[in-house]
């Protein structure tokens, strides 16, 4: 059966990282089809890891999200989180190590109420200590001094103090309404103060308060992690060890979980995860990461606005996703599966109507009533971004554009991106909040790659940032997309793709995250543990 | 034959340098670098970018680049990765094994089974079997081996419910394991070699067998398994150790998309990720590496014709 969840992955290996929700007894409710019965502790959980993790574990100066989908929620764990589950539907801040937290109406005092129960694992030199407020310092103040990585999600933050072992309050220098989300984003986990200061390798070694220890790391093949028996949560985590193989050929995957040594794998692939699919597995589809093009206004003939909007409307691009992609969003710039504030179809199609005709007309108006020759680069991932830009490159060749492909890998893409080195350039886009969709297109920006300069966004940035009220901000949200759309037109994400996670009938209660941070998975459990 | 075998290690040694300047140079001439890749989506500012590729000298030029890497090379230092930051040599090392074993089972079986479908299609010329065996060899060199690879594991997996291991176990630790994760990737990559060996056997023995001291040893009444086996086979060798040689590059080359493929922790899989994350001092340490072993490989060969043919060993063939 394939399930269509709201909430997903951003990438190929977002979907791997896979998260639990409370509850369980009921099959219907279970992250699986077949009936589900009371969860049963024990057993081994083996999850494809679809690439070895390069950077080492260092949540304060790796970047990269495998790493944080390994640890962020296994071994580590945040002070709020998104809920994660069967009925989710929008991102929901829920408790982490933080039980409560009060916002002030000024919006520049947050305070945190911390759980009382946790404890640091058991590993040397943390030593199950009890996890306090002081720790929490220790990290958000380790984050604005040592790293130039994340520490832009706690700009506005002025001083982080702890009043009591168990309370923490962060004072702003002005209301700044992400904090929460960034917050709950999978790159700021709490850290114990001994790594932070050098007491372990915090680049080899995690140690955190999470459900599950790390036990080994075998280079390139594998990395283990075992049940934490002092998890605050009594009774959790059920599986005694989770198990990720570093697998990432998917012929090798799907063969892994036919022969039923492999429990949860993932694919982009749509025909690989039909072929699965009620073949004694359950397909998960989960939304992913944007189909992103940028159009270069330093390239003639794309400084004319015109051109850049008749580029876009000579595309069909719902045909495209339900040609390509099987499951996809029609979107703008803000990811539907994460906000409320992004436009649907049906108001994208109005601002950006399939229309070969008016693409036609606009070239005639831009003095090019023959068209033009232009190249595309594409940052090739799979397959389906090739088969994509040859669909557009069709399209395009109805008006009169003829548009040359230019195939190139994920490094040669970023650094040309980043020189502004392209006329048009697609990708696949790793943004999931708003706020971080339009940090993109600020001026000091480095994924600035169109050279996005445009005060009125940038005045509704601010104000957004600022906003307290939900709708408001969204509104808000709503008026930049327009703005994107109708006048800058130089950045557009015309497609949301989906990914697919395949679980074995044994999996229950394994629910996709919401954002690809590694979910917490102590309420996963296996029906023949 | 002193004299010969240093010359070649000579001409071996040249042609690594040649090849590391090479790599060095290429790899800096592609787009994107280690610090593009890294620092993406993390929303860092260009003077943090340009500081972290200062502190991995991606600043300077790249003669002075070449120029440290060199100086270090020759002390036994080839740099650290840009990623995980361990010595190159330490990350290096613990790979070899794994594309040794590979390489080498590879080789050997393709060998074996290209020995023996070569002699068996040779005696039997003109044969049913014969006929089927050339096909089937012509078959196997057309097909690229990561196809047959590809093919062999869904087939397993759907037909009997099985695919390898997932997680590489040395073969002193899980020998079972071990072996069941190697059938499919060993024969795999062997079976280019395994075609070419036959094909190349059989034509060389057909030749052999119609000799005039194949004749003569006949004549004298020796069995006819003798006359095979010992006679013709041997002066058929000479053609497979040479085209043996040309092999190992097949294979090696085979062993970046094999190793991926199956989980492979080697080297192969190593340079694979390490050309996409441009991790230039893993690349540069992996070509010396694929490039020595080449190197070596045709030295062996040039001295296991001596040993074949013991007219090279005397010099009397130049005679």
């Amino acid at each position: 059966m394939i399930r269509r969840t709201r909430l997903g992955a951003a990438a190929l290996i977002a979907a791997l990282l896979l998260s639990a929700c409370g509850g369980g007894d009921d099959g219907e409710a279970s992250g699986n089809a077949a009936p589900a019965g009371d969860p049963r502790p024990g057993g081994s959980l083996v999850l494809q890891l679809p690439t070895e993790i390069d950077e080492g574990l260092n949540p304060m100066t790796t970047s990269d999200p495998s790493t944080m989908g390994l640890i962020s929620g296994v071994v580590y764990e945040k002070l709020v989180e998104y809920k994660t589950g069967p009925d989710v539907t929008s991102l929901e801040i829920v408790p982490d190590l933080a039980e409560s937290w009060k916002i002030s109406k000024d919006g520049r005092t947050y305070t945190f109420k911390l759980r009382e129960d946790v404890r640091w694992h058991n590993l040397p030199p943390v030593n199950g200590r009890p996890f306090t407020s002081d720790d929490v310092v220790a990290t958000f103040e380790a984050l604005q001094k040592t790293t130039e990585v994340h520490k832009w999600m706690i700009e506005p933050v002025e001083s982080i103090e702890a009043p009591d072992d168990h309370t923490v309050v962060f004072k702003l220098k002005h209301a700044y309404s992400p904090l929460l989300d960034y917050l709950a984003y999978h790159f700021n986990m709490i850290l114990p103060r001994e790594g932070l200061e050098g007491e372990f390798d915090m680049q080899k070694q995690a140690i955190g308060t999470g459900p599950f220890m790390l036990d080994k790391h075998t280079p390139n093949v594998e990395w283990v992690f075992k049940k934490n028996p002092d998890y605050y949560i009594k009774g959790r985590p059920y599986l005694d060890e989770i198990r990720r193989p570093i697998m990432s050929d998917i012929a090798a995957v799907t063969a892994a979980l036919r022969s039923g040594r492999l429990d949860v794998g993932t694919t982009s692939d749509v025909n690989v995860a039909r072929s699965l699919d009620d073949k004694g597995f359950t397909v998960n589809e989960t939304p992913g990461a944007p189909v992103s093009v940028f159009i270069n206004p330093e390239r003639e003939p794309f400084d004319d606005p015109k051109v850049r909007q008749a580029f876009m409307e000579a595309i069909d691009w719902d045909g495209m996703g339900q040609n390509i992609r099987g499951r996809y969003n029609l979107t703008s710039l803000v990811r539907p599966d994460i906000s409320t504030a992004a436009l649907t179809k049906e108001e994208v199609l109005k601002l950006r109507p399939y229309s070969p005709q008016n693409a036609k007309k606009l070239l005639a108006q831009a003095g090019l009533p023959n068209g033009f020759s232009t190249k595309l680069m594409v940052q090739r991932v799979d397959d389906e971004d090739v088969r994509e830009a040859q669909w557009m490159q069709d399209d395009l060749a109805k008006v009169g554009i003829k548009m040359e492909l230019e195939m190139v890998d994920p490094s040669t893409g970023i650094d040309r991106r980043r020189t502004h080195d392209f006329a048009v350039a697609k990708a696949l886009r790793g943004v999931h909040l708003p706020d971080q969709v339009w940090r993109d297109f600020e001026p000091d920006s480095l994924e600035n790659y169109t050279q996005v300069d445009d005060k009125e966004l940038y005045e509704l940035l601010d104000r957004s940032r600022t906003e307290l009220d939900d709708d408001k901000r969204n509104e808000i949200y709503t008026q930049m997309q327009i703005r994107m759309e109708t006048v800058i037109r130089q950045v557009h994400y015309p497609i949301q793709k989906f990914d697919y996670s395949v679980y074995s009938e044994r999996v229950r209660d394994l629910y996709d995250s919401p954002i690809y941070q590694g979910k917490r998975l102590a309420d996963v459990w296996l029906s023949d543990s | 034959m002193i004299g010969y075998t240093l010359r070649r290690l000579g001409y071996g040694v040249v042609v690594m340098c040649l090849v590391t300047v090479f790599v060095f140079v290429i790899m800096r001439l592609v787009p994107g670098d280690a610090v593009s890749l890294q620092l993406q989506d993390t929303g860092v500012s260009k003077e943090a970018a340009d500081a972290l590729r200062g502190e991995f000298g991606l600043d300077d030029p790249v003669w002075v680049q070449l120029g440290e890497w060199l100086a270090g090379a020759v002390q036994g230092d080839l740099g650290t990765s840009f990623y995980n930051k361990e010595p190159v040599i330490d990350l290096f090392l613990a790979r070899v094994p794994v594309t040794v074993q590979l390489g080498l089972l590879a080789m050997l079986v393709g060998t074996a089974l290209g020995l023996t479908v070569g002699i068996i299609a040779a005696v039997t010329r003109g044969s049913v079997t014969d006929s089927a065996l050339r096909v089937f060899a012509v078959a196997f060199l057309s097909v690229p081996n990561f196809v047959i690879a590809l093919l062999l594991l869904t087939a397993f997996a759907l037909w009997f419910a099985w695919s390898p291991p997932l997680v590489y176990a040395q073969p002193t630790e899980d020998f079972t394991s071990w072996a069941q994760q190697m059938a499919i990737p060993v024969f795999a990559l062997g079976t280019g070699g395994m075609a070419a060996v036959a094909r190349l056997t059989r034509s060389s023995m057909l030749e052999s067998l119609g000799s005039d001291y194949i004749r003569t040893v006949r004549a004298k009444g020796v069995r006819e398994r003798t006359v095979v086996l010992k006679h013709s086979l041997r002066n058929s060798t000479i053609a497979v150790l040479t085209l043996l040689g040309l092999e190992l590059a097949t294979v090696l080359g085979g062993t970046v998309i094999i190793e991926r493929m199956f989980g492979l922790p080697g080297t192969g899989q190593l340079i694979y990720q390490a050309v996409l994350d441009r991790d230039y001092p893993v690349v540069v340490a992996c070509t010396i590496f694929y490039a020595a072993l080449f190197v070596i490989t045709i030295i062996l060969i040039d001295l296991l014709y001596a040993l074949v043919d013991p007219r090279i060993r005397t010099g009397k063939a130049l005679s």
